[in-house]
């Protein structure tokens, strides 16, 4: 059988084995309506980050990836740091990603898998590490995770099960260390930035 | 690409029956192997999407996209081709020379790869132009409601509704942040005025989104939002729609089997 | 019938408390106004009554609070909503939907009620906010007025028998307001009780069966807006050299419509100038002109002795400030924000100086975003001084803004106009120009009068 059907069963395990996890651990997050809406504004300044990146000069594929990695990595750490849960990661990732396919691009169900290794895998690293974004270490381990699935994944197996296209080891390899890199710098400025923001909203004015 | 305020056919059928549609088109993008097949799937959505009498911006615009996309498949999978056999139209990196040459295996343009690439967008434009299709015939809170009706939260959908009705008022504010430092003499040219650009745009316009999100909420409270709701809006199956879902169904189901069984 | 009794509330982490002492009973079908500087308490009282506190707001309180005999706590708040309906400031952040007959339905949905109710109660909520010949539009193209009419209509659908309003005209024009007025009269011919917050409450007096002062939390018994001052400016001699001229200037975002139409007049050095008009009247297009945002299409604008300038001749010596200052304050303390902008241009600042002036010393370390509201247009006009421009413009410096705050402000502006620079302003509200030297008023993109106010 194809491997990308196999990848997709292997992603449905992930997601149980994460529920089952926050289950046993009596950690369901639950959200509530200014969560919500403070999620539903990361999706959408999610999408206008990547926005000025997606024309002119970063448009040159070999070193794409790094420009894009950077501003959404920043603004996705910021978001689940204002909101450490459970859920908040997934919510944020895919509902930006379903966004922008029902502003723009058009949907797309062969990026939903896609969107959702994404989250869960960074999903699982917080539970394990019991750590969202808290330290600069699991910041920069969850810059590496994310940079590490999503383009290891896509080149792996979107690229050759889904497009059938294939790419060289050598290749492969440049494009995910520039994701690695580029997600672990966005990490990093993600981190800086929020701090500020954090005691903004801790002594009032928000 | 965004909707297309018109009656066609396409904007008749149920945003479910569309959803489905993105689904097994999907699964035949994967699936198919054979040239001619993709070229049928690839002529059929095309159909659709010509159904949809779009405007000359609107094609001019998707046919760039495709040449783009078509001309970077052909070069990358011209260079990465690893079948045999296949011939060499120029080398980039001969596979002896020295450090890089060693651990690349050598980098070179190969004709077969060309043509494989230029065959293997066939799947990119029919994912593309469906998903184009798609939307361009959906009025957005209607794709919501039809994901809803087929299993998602209301909640997320009440999320995406947000989100996509503040992209526009989030972009007005962007600019404006953007002006108000300009004109406080930050400067903006090149690589890193881009960077200090965002570096400084981000906080101002994090913390305006948190107290919008503030207000929406409250304003949501106050109007009984729970996540539990009913929606005014039905969605009705119509004989169009299963017709349809019946033709696509058996149309897909006729190109696996071809592929499995004839040789 | 709201009945309030020896009620006091603290917002969590607060060291004083938001309510003190609240006593107040509210018959079936009245109309109240409540009026009071920023921070004295009206939102919060608000809050009390429409169940966010204590359903969204925790915090600490003492006395009781009942709505038709029930205390907030014993209801749900989707409950309480179908009694309860509040239309707060912002009509952009009460709009979810994007068409028009789909957003006045959304609080109906949530309510689950049965299809054949919400489209009756739709449509009368659409004829009777004067939306219905819009009920197909699109949302984001309605004007400001009538966003705020859509956000009234979805929460009449749910037919709730008091209506508060949290100053629902801080953004609205003098038209818009007019309609307002009109919107606020029906449902008091319809028998509702209304209560309604505003700094902008003049218009509204006849309305009104009563009304209440608040201050630092209480209800003050004597009137306590009665004293305040208005500021005194002397017609100082005005230099002769002119900072801004515009001659026949036209302008006309696109090919059919004229923006501006011969545009005429002269400012000097020192001035203090009011643009006034409604929305659509052509005022804040003139001042981005004069910022170098705009260029005319036709005739000739110099400012500073340059021609036709752009943006880009412009910073350093003209000073623009848009309405919102949340979103002109970028630094992470208040005293970075005030150096932030001789900083990129590279000049030396009194930091000291600023914040004595603008009375943030206290607050000098402190986030921007965390300082109230008023004090935030404070900093981003000192902010805008610091850079020590030849020209300040300000779009809508009032907004959102209590009296004493705006007082506070035109002191500043008065007192940087004796040194040296000019200013000059938007607004749509006719107190703030007074205060003024010169008022030009604009209508439709052409000048109907330019006259010396006070």
């Amino acid at each position: 059988m194809n491997l990308y059907f196999g990848s997709v069963i292997f992603i449905a395990i992930l997601g149980g084995i994460i529920f089952h996890l926050l289950w046993t651990r009596k950690a369901i997050p639950s959200f509530s309506t200014m969560d919500l809406t403070t999620i539903a504004l990361f999706c959408s300044l999610l999408y206008i980050t990547i926005l000025p990146f997606k024309f002119g000069l970063s448009r040159i594929p070999i070193i794409q990836t790094f420009f894009f990695a950077i501003p959404y990595t920043a603004t996705l750490f910021i978001g689940i740091r204002l909101i450490p849960r459970a859920g908040t990661t997934t919510l944020i990732i895919c509902g930006n990603s379903l966004l922008s396919q029902v502003i723009s691009s058009g949907i797309k169900p062969l990026w939903w898998p896609y969107a959702l290794l994404a989250s869960f895998a960074l999903e699982l690293y917080f539970i394990i590490t019991g750590n969202y974004l808290q330290t600069r270490k699991n910041a920069i381990g969850a810059g590496f995770l994310r940079g590490l699935t999503v383009y290891i994944y896509f080149y792996c197996f979107s690229a050759p099960y889904i497009w059938h296209q294939f790419y060289a080891p050598w290749y492969i390899f440049i494009q995910t260390a520039q994701g690695i890199v580029g997600s672990i710098i966005g990490a990093l400025i993600g981190i800086y930035l929020s701090k500020p923001i954090i005691n903004a909203v801790r002594y009032g004015g928000i | 690409m965004k909707y297309l305020d018109k009656e066609t056919f396409m904007h008749r059928l149920d945003p479910r029956t569309k959803i489905i549609l993105g689904l097994m088109v999907a699964i035949l993008i994967v699936v198919l192997k054979n040239p001619s097949e993709l070229f049928l799937l690839f002529f059929a959505v095309l159909i659709l999407f010509g159904i949809l009498r779009p405007a000359k911006n609107t094609i001019k615009a998707m046919f760039i996209i495709m040449i783009t996309a078509l001309f970077f498949t052909m070069i990358s999978q011209g260079f990465f081709y690893s079948l045999e056999p296949r011939t060499i139209i120029v080398t980039i990196l001969s596979p002896d020379s020295g450090f890089l040459g060693n651990i690349t295996g050598g980098i070179s343009l190969y004709r077969e790869g060309i043509i494989y690439g230029a065959l293997q967008s066939l799947r990119l434009f029919s994912a593309m132009l469906l998903s184009a299709v798609i939307v361009m015939s959906t009025y957005p809170s209607d794709l919501l409601l039809g994901m809803e009706s087929m299993g998602m939260p209301k909640r997320i959908g009440f999320v995406i509704t947000v989100s996509i009705r503040f992209i526009p008022s989030l972009l007005d504010g962007a600019r404006r942040i953007l002006l108000a430092q300009r004109l406080r003499g930050l400067k903006v040219k090149g690589i890193r005025g881009w960077f200090r650009a965002f570096y400084r745009l981000l906080p101002p316009l994090i913390i305006d989104s948190l107290r919008n999100a503030r207000r929406i909420a409250l304003a949501a409270e106050v109007r009984a939002f729970t996540g539990k709701r009913t929606n005014l809006k039905e969605l009705i199956f119509s004989p169009q729609d299963w017709t349809f879902l019946g033709l696509s169904m058996t149309g897909m189901f006729v190109l696996i089997l071809c592929q499995e069984i004839l040789p | 019938m709201i009945t309030i009794d020896s009620f006091s509330y603290t917002y969590p982490y607060a060291d004083l408390p938001a309510l003190q002492d609240i006593n107040l009973q509210i018959e079936p079908g009245e109309t109240v106004l409540i009026r009071g500087a920023s921070g004295s308490g009206k939102t919060t009282l608000l809050y009390c009554l429409n169940g966010l506190i204590p359903h969204v707001f925790a915090g600490s309180s003492c006395g009781s609070v009942r709505l038709n005999g029930f205390a907030p706590l014993e209801k749900p708040l989707h409950e309480i909503a179908q009694t309860v309906g509040t239309v707060f400031q912002n009509p952009e952040s009460q709009i979810f939907m994007m068409r028009v007959e789909d957003d006045v339905v959304f609080g109906c949905e949530n309510l689950c009620l049965p299809k054949e109710e919400i489209i009756r109660r739709r449509d009368e909520a659409l004829h009777f906010m004067g939306l219905w010949d819009m009920r197909h539009k699109e949302t984001f193209k309605l004007s400001g007025g009538y966003k705020q009419r859509l956000a009234v209509s979805s929460i009449y659908a749910m037919q709730p028998n008091v209506f508060l309003f949290d100053e629902p005209t801080t953004d609205m024009d003098g038209e818009s307001r007019k309609d307002f007025f009109k919107i606020i009269k029906g449902l008091k011919d319809k028998g509702k009780t209304v209560i309604f917050v505003e700094h902008q409450y003049e218009d509204y007096l006849p309305l009104m069966d009563r009304v209440i002062n608040m201050e630092s939390g209480r209800i003050a018994e004597n009137n306590a807006l009665a004293k305040t001052f208005l500021p005194a400016r002397e017609a100082a001699a005005l230099s002769s050299s002119s900072v801004i001229s515009m001659k026949q200037v036209c302008f006309g975002y696109d090919r059919k419509i004229n923006v501006l139409d011969n545009i005429d007049f002269m400012i000097r050095k020192g001035e203090i100038v009011a643009f006034c008009g409604d929305n659509g009247s052509g005022k804040t297009t003139i001042l981005k002109m004069m910022s170098g945002l705009l260029q005319p299409d036709q005739g000739e604008i110099t400012v500073l002795n340059i021609h036709k300038p752009v943006l880009e001749h412009l910073v350093g010596r003209v000073g623009f400030l848009f309405q919102n200052p949340d979103e002109q304050l970028f630094a992470a303390t208040v005293e970075e924000e005030i150096a932030f902008g001789p900083g990129c241009l590279g000049r030396k600042t009194d930091v000291e100086r600023y914040l004595e002036i603008a009375g943030l010393k206290a607050k000098r370390l402190s986030h921007p975003q965390t300082i109230s509201r008023g004090q935030r247009q404070v900093l981003a006009v000192i902010s805008i001084m610091a850079m020590e421009p030849e020209i300040i413009i300000l779009d809508e410096p009032t907004t959102g803004l209590d009296n004493r705050t705006w007082h506070k402000l035109i002191v500043l502006l008065y007192d940087y106009a004796d040194r040296g620079g000019t200013v000059i302003f938007s607004t749509h509200n006719e107190h703030a120009a007074v205060l003024a030297g010169r008022k030009i008023t604009m209508h439709k993109g052409r000048i109907l009068s330019d006259e010396i106010s006070g």
